[in-house]
């Protein structure tokens, strides 16, 4: 039997659940009392207002896509993409539920990808840090290529 | 308070100088702008060096080679913005009476290509690939051909537009006029930007000379005026920062703020400005920027360059130096390059660049995590 190797998020306070049960994952940060915003990531004040009234939130893994580009050129060193590099959709998602605004990058065939296509977060195994830790990561698809996965 | 006036202004050629260390960079923008002013180095007071990419210490080495005077010379650091930044502590100085005559200049030395991404973001951004400054231009160019129905014949034409002036500018990198068929012919970088419609990053440097209104008749330039300088880091949360999230609201930008501050400060408006100077890191960013500082209505960039409006020759030419799209950008001298050609402009000293009886110029810079500049001259009555 391999052992089990240890994992983490992709950075701390970003991702809610259980990272050796994939599909329990969510994108999580804090919505602020004063003026309402969501963010990614929990912090101790509000980048909006300064506020310091931030309760945590996990938030909806489905959105709206906001905008759309094609990177049609291999990102700069240390990118850990598949290889070999083959173009891909990056958009800004906006999620349900007043979630934040995201980049992301997008599966799936890049002349299905455009402007209020309906996508769903997924959680995979990004990289393996140099603790040798597995780095959990995520990504978008459409939801009607993905089946719903509320 | 003194007002603050530019007195001096001076640059290198920007572009690729692989054999000249930076400080012979930034010694020949400084020399360059004591000749136009008719200064000795001697004179200066107090000096500013913005760099971003370039090491600790970068000023105090500029001030090695052009003398130990014993001056405070601290490097001011920005991004995109750091020469506005550095302006900004010059003109205060000057407003305030601490000293008369301040030098603030930029230089850098970039490599080509994309600029290193783990200097400015995390470990999990570079590894996701999510760095590149292009993808967010390039969606900002998207979600506006989908709202206003921009198209990418106008985005290249502002690109044809820079080629076009740059070829007239001996600083610039590029001066090569393409056509607007070149243009869109040139391989896609990230939809619907083009190779030939994004700026590169390069080496140079960039002075001028702030002083006090005081005794700037002491010096042979006709002194053109500090209007207003505003350096400010974005007030709302940015797309391309830390967390790569915001949230959706109406919120204005910081270039809308920046540019509504410095048009308060200075009690003009953007009917008032004649020349611009703006952040064309690619051609839709300059398109974007007529809006947002206030030289049409939102939607309406398009149309402003169908039109002719920001060509030489047109009601208000935006970027006749070529911009950043001719220039390269040499991220701490970028500012000082803009604000070269506007003095330039506002002396009636542009060459086949002029823009006609020019009284007043506006240059804006925008870097990473919201650093913004904008910076209003007139020339003197």
């Amino acid at each position: 039997m391999s052992a089990i190797l240890e994992r983490i998020g992709f950075k701390p306070g970003f991702i809610a659940g259980d990272l050796h049960n994939l599909d329990s994952l969510r994108l999580s940060g804090i919505r602020c009392g004063d003026c309402g915003i969501a963010l990614l990531g929990v912090r101790r004040r509000c980048e909006n207002c300064s506020s310091t009234k931030v309760t945590e939130e996990v938030f909806s893994s489905e959105g709206t896509v906001y905008s759309c580009t094609i990177q049609r050129y291999p990102p700069p060193s240390p990118f850990v993409g598949v290889q070999p590099w083959k173009p891909r959709v990056v958009a800004w998602v906006d999620l349900d539920k007043k979630g934040p605004r995201i980049l992301a990058p997008i599966e799936g065939p890049a002349d299905l990808v455009t402007i209020g296509l309906r996508v769903v977060a997924q959680f995979n195994i990004g990289w393996t840090d140099e603790r040798g830790r597995e780095v959990i990561a995520f990504s978008f698809l459409s939801s009607t290529s993905s089946g719903s996965r509320l | 308070m003194s007002r603050a006036v530019i007195v001096g202004v001076g640059m290198t050629p920007f572009g690729r100088h692989p054999d000249t260390h930076f400080t012979d960079l930034a010694a020949d923008a400084i020399e360059m702008a004591l000749a136009d002013a008719g200064m000795d180095f001697r004179d200066i007071q107090q000096a500013f060096c913005s760099k971003v990419y370039l090491p600790s210490a970068t000023g105090a080495r500029v001030m090695e080679r052009m003398g130990r005077t014993g001056i405070s010379c601290p490097d001011v650091e920005g991004a995109c913005g750091a020469a506005a930044a550095g302006l900004r502590l010059a003109v205060s100085m000057v407003e305030t009476g601490q000293y008369d005559i301040v030098l603030a200049f930029g230089v850098e030395k970039m490599p080509k290509g994309f600029m290193p991404p783990g200097q400015l973001y995390d470990d999990w951004q570079c590894m996701m690939g999510l760095t590149q400054n292009p993808q967010y231009w390039a969606l900002n160019a998207k979600r506006h051909m989908h709202e206003f129905g921009t198209t990418e014949e106008q985005i290249a034409k502002i690109a044809a537009k820079a080629k076009r002036n740059g070829s007239l500018n001996p600083n610039a990198l590029f001066r090569t006029p393409m056509s607007v068929g070149q243009i869109l012919a040139s391989p896609l970088v990230v939809d619907p930007l083009r190779l030939f419609m994004l700026c590169s990053p390069d080496d140079g440097a960039a002075a001028v000379i702030v002083c006090s209104d005081r005794i700037a008749h002491r010096y042979r330039q006709k002194p053109v005026e500090v209007a207003a300088c505003i350096h400010a880091v974005s007030q709302f949360p940015l797309l391309n920062a830390s967390s790569f999230c915001t949230t959706p609201t109406n919120n204005p930008t910081v270039y809308a703020m920046a540019a509504k501050k410095a048009y308060e400060h200075a009690g003009l408006g953007p009917e008032d400005v004649d020349v611009a100077e703006v952040q064309d890191n690619d051609a839709f960013s300059e398109l974007e920027y007529y809006e947002e500082l206030g030289f049409c209505p939102r939607g309406e960039g398009g149309r402003f360059i169908d039109d002719g409006i920001s060509e030489l020759g047109g009601a208000l030419p935006v970027n006749p130096s070529g911009g950043l799209q001719a220039r390269g950008e040499p991220l701490g001298a970028s500012h000082y390059g803009q604000l070269h050609e506007i003095v330039l402009q506002l002396r009636g000293q542009a060459g086949p660049r002029q823009v006609a009886n020019a009284k007043v110029g506006l240059a804006q810079v925008f870097g990473a995590w919201g650093h913004c500049g904008v910076t209003l001259l007139k020339s003197a009555l």
